[in-house]
This record gives C-alpha cells, structure tokens and sequence, in this order.
C-alpha cells in the first residue's frame, strides 16, 4: 500500500461522492480503490453517507404560499433608474456639457498658457479627483462590507477642519494671502484675508461633504451598472458642489468655470473606467471588502479554522486565549 | 415556453408583478428547504423565506443580468439565514461553531412524524460548522457545483472544497461509524 496514494485519494473521497473531481481523477481513484482495501472501506462509508443525508427529504411548500406574493402586490416596486446610456456616450456628453458651460459662464481664456492657466490646470486636476473619489464612495455604498468608506470621508472632513484651524491659529493671516497672492480669479493678487475662513471652510465642502452626500443618499439606491451610476451621480455632486464655487470664488469667472470644465472631463475619464472596473470585480468578488480581507473575515470563513488544526472552539478563540494570558 | 429566470427578473425590475409570482413558484420551495435545512427548525424557515422574497423584491434594481438569478437568490437567501439566525436571539450565534440549541426537538416536526432517520440526519447536519453545513447543504441538496457555491458564499473555490471534505467527514463520523 503505498501511503502517499492513500492519502492523496482520501483527500478527494468526499469530492468524488458528491461527483466534484475530473475524469481523470475519478479513474485514478477507481485504480487505487480496487487494489486497496482501507480506501475502498472509506470510500463505502462516504458513499453512504451521501446516500444517507437523503434521509431528509424535502419539505412540502410552505404554508404561507401566496400570502407573500400578495402582500407584496401592495408595495411599489423601488425601480428607480435612468434611462441605459452607454459609457462613452455619457462621457462625451458630460465634457460637451461642461466644456459648454465654461465658454457660457466664461467665454475663452483670456490667457491660456500664463499663470492663471497653470492655477486652472491645478484646479482642474483636484476637481478631477473628487469625482473619482465620488465613483469609488459610490460603489462602496451599496455593500455593507464597505461602509469604511464613509468613515473615511467623515474622518476626512474632520481632518481636514482640524488642519484648517491648525494653519489659521498658528500661521499670520497675512502669509496665507500672501501665499494666494498668485491666486487668478479674483484679477486683484491676494484675496481679502477675512475671506480666508470662507474659503477653507468651502474647500473642505467641497471635497468631502458632497461625495459624501451623493454617495450616501443616492449611490446606494442606484442599480448597479456604472454608468447609470456616473450620470446621476455626476449630476447631483454638480448640484451639491455648486454653492461652494459660488461662494468662494468671483461668481463664474473664465479660469473657475475652465477648471471645473477640466476637473468634469478628468473626472469621467478616471472616474468612469474605474467604475467600471469596479462593476466587472463584483462579478467575481470584491477584494477591496472588509468583509473577504480583515484577519476576523479570514478567521470566519475558515482557515483559521485549519490553522488551529480544524478545532478551533469558538469564534471567540482569540479572545479566550488573551484572557487567559492575561490571568496568568 | 418556459421563460427563463433572468428574463423574469429583468421584467419584475420593470414592474411586472406577474413575473415575481412566476418566480415565487420555482423557487419557494427550494429556499424553504434550504432554510429548514440549515437552520434545522421548521417555523423558522417559514419566517425565513418570506424575509428573502420581501428582499428579493426590493432588491430586483440591484440584480445584474450577467449573473445566475439562481446564484443571486440563493446568496441572499444565505446572507438572510446569517443575518435573521442572530437578530431572533437564538443561542449560540450564527458564526460560533456549535449549534447545539437547535439540537432541540422542533414542535412541528414532531408534529408531521419526525421519522428516526431524519432526526439522525437532521442532528449530523446541525453538528457540522454553518459554513461547513451551508455548502454541504447546497451541495447536495440543490445540485451547486463548488464554483456556484462559492459564489454564493462568498470566498473561494478551494475553501469550499475544503469546507465540503471537512464537512463530509464529519457526516461520516456521525452516520457511518457511529452505527457501526
């Protein structure tokens, strides 16, 4: 008998049972089988009790029956869609519309290579990362394993408070006006340093509560296919951000309505794709979940269960045993 | 002509009732059976699946047409089970590994026989780990391949297989060798 082929094919016994090994494997088996004894033996008990769990037969319907359909007859459906739009069409319809919305507001740059163009540029880029930050927010509110994600932006937020209120106690004001001394939409250098608390705080705004906002009030109602998701939400972050600019800037003046044209087109370029991606890993599993990555999960689902050597007591194992070294 | 699942499902995203009704009737019983196996109680798998059906109505919207309608239920009936087994209170939780409470004798199944044999299963199966007893479950009960069962629960191929070696070995242990 030759232990390692006993072995091997007791590894594979319940898989062959339950009809779940290749052909090849199944022949291998059957060899092994008819010259050993001992496997032949487990492989009859396996067999029973696969033949034995038909003990339990299935149930008859449930009483219920039609009560549940029927009470659900009474519920509107939550459908709540737009109308299917494939991606590279929203994409190019989103840059016509804001590319068209800057030369309205704005008209042409004045100047499109000078230093207010650079800041524009600067502008544009960070506009383009708060929208793919909206696609990722968006696709992590619909899983409750990704409800960090929220965290994250609140945290983010309160962060980014903290830090304003950090500069604005220890640094003169003056410097900080100094510092947007370049700054090019107000045409004059500086801003009014009274304005310096308005505009932090409308920073903030802007990039943390309406991702946060469209995430959690639309992307979990929204179906699931990308790009329904970055047409509505596009539109509902616009809306939210939209008094920020307002407020924080010379209303609607060439080189803000340019950047936010810019950061839109950046936005679906990155956002767009990575929604996608997003969508097509669903499919298959989402490794970025909390749920399939933290050591607990991990623990769950089993290998730490072969780990312990498959007898771990409960799931409260590693707690158990910090208490125990604790009373020690 | 029998439509299929998929398209069923796609219609009640539309709004058609009719075609939840329709697919109320395939797979009513499957699930029920499904909770009452897993869950080994009878009232609770009742209360079960009508919680799976009210979901799987709301949830229609969020049903992508590139998955198996079978899979999609089925993984919500499952994430139900985990879910309703620890909101009810019963002891221990879901996810500790020893579910000797619903070793107690089910008033109605009692009630419709309980047959000795079914028992013996009934107690092997409570005896194996949930997440060994969910793929053994779905394994044999309602045909998943392990590639199907991984995806409706969640993780890996290989850790279903692992879980369904270890999960049959401790059946053997129970059924076979006990006897003998």
């Amino acid at each position: 008998m030759n232990r390692d082929a006993c072995s091997d094919a007791r590894a594979i016994l319940p898989l062959a049972v339950a009809r779940e090994v290749r052909e090849a494997q199944c022949k291998e088996l059957h060899h092994h089988l008819s010259n050993c004894t001992a496997c032949a033996r487990l492989a009859k008990a396996y067999e029973q009790t696969w033949v034995q769990l038909e003990d339990w037969p299935d149930a008859s319907k449930p009483w219920l029956g039609h009560a549940v359909v029927r009470a659900l007859t009474v519920l509107r459906p939550p459908v709540w869609r737009l109308p299917r739009v494939h991606a590279a069409i929203q994409m190019a319809a989103g840059v016509a519309l804001s590319v068209g919305i800057a030369l309205w507001l704005g008209g042409m740059p004045a100047d499109p290579i000078g230093p207010a163009a650079g800041m524009t540029w600067i502008l544009a880029w960070m506009a383009g990362i708060a929208h793919t930050y909206i696609f990722l927010m968006a696709n992590g509110a619909r899983d409750a394993g990704r409800r960090h994600c929220y965290y994250l932006a609140a945290f983010g937020a309160l962060g980014a408070l903290a830090l304003y209120v950090a500069a604005a106690t220890l640094c003169p004001p003056y410097r900080i006006a100094q510092a947007l001394a370049m700054w090019p939409a107000s045409g004059e250098g500086a801003e009014p340093a009274g304005l310096l608390d308005a505009h932090m705080s409308t920073n903030t705004y802007y990039f943390f509560l309406p991702p946060f906002a469209s995430a959690w009030f639309v992307g979990r109602r929204m179906p699931s296919d990308p790009e329904n998701l970055g047409w509505t939400l596009s539109l509902v972050y616009g809306a939210l951000a939209l008094p920020s600019v307002v407020l924080q800037y010379e209303a609607f003046s060439a080189p803000v309505a340019w950047s936010a044209a810019i950061g839109a087109a950046m936005g679906a370029f990155t956002g767009g794709p990575i929604g996608m991606w997003l969508g097509t890993r669903r499919e298959f599993g989402d490794p970025w979940s909390v749920r399939r990555t933290s050591p607990e999960h991990r623990y769950r689902e089993g290998s730490a269960y072969r780990l312990a050597g498959g007898r771990t007591k409960s799931m409260n194992a590693p707690k158990a045993a910090w208490l125990r070294l604790f009373k020690r | 002509m029998r439509a299929a699942d998929e398209i069923l499902i796609m219609a009640v995203r539309a709004g058609n009732r009719r075609a939840f009704e329709e697919l109320y009737e395939r797979y009513a019983v499957a699930l029920y059976n499904f909770f009452v196996r897993t869950t080994g109680l009878l009232s609770f798998g009742e209360k079960l699946y009508s919680i799976l059906f009210v979901r799987a109505y709301r949830a229609a919207h969020n049903y992508e047409p590139r998955e198996s309608f079978r899979i999609w239920l089925f993984r919500h009936g499952r994430d139900v089970v985990r879910e309703q087994w620890d909101l009810e209170g019963y002891k221990p939780r879901w996810d500790e590994t020893d579910p000797r409470a619903a070793l107690e004798i089910d008033p109605e199944l009692t009630a419709i026989g309980y047959p000795e044999s079914l028992a013996r299963v009934r107690e092997a199966l409570l005896h194996l780990l949930p997440t060994q007893r969910e793929v053994v479950v779905l394994e044999k009960y309602h045909g998943f391949s392990l590639a199907q069962i991984a995806r409706i629960v969640r993780t890996t191929e290989g850790e279903v297989r692992t879980r369904l070696c270890t999960g049959m070995a401790e059946l053997r242990r129970l059924l076979v060798e006990r006897e003998t």
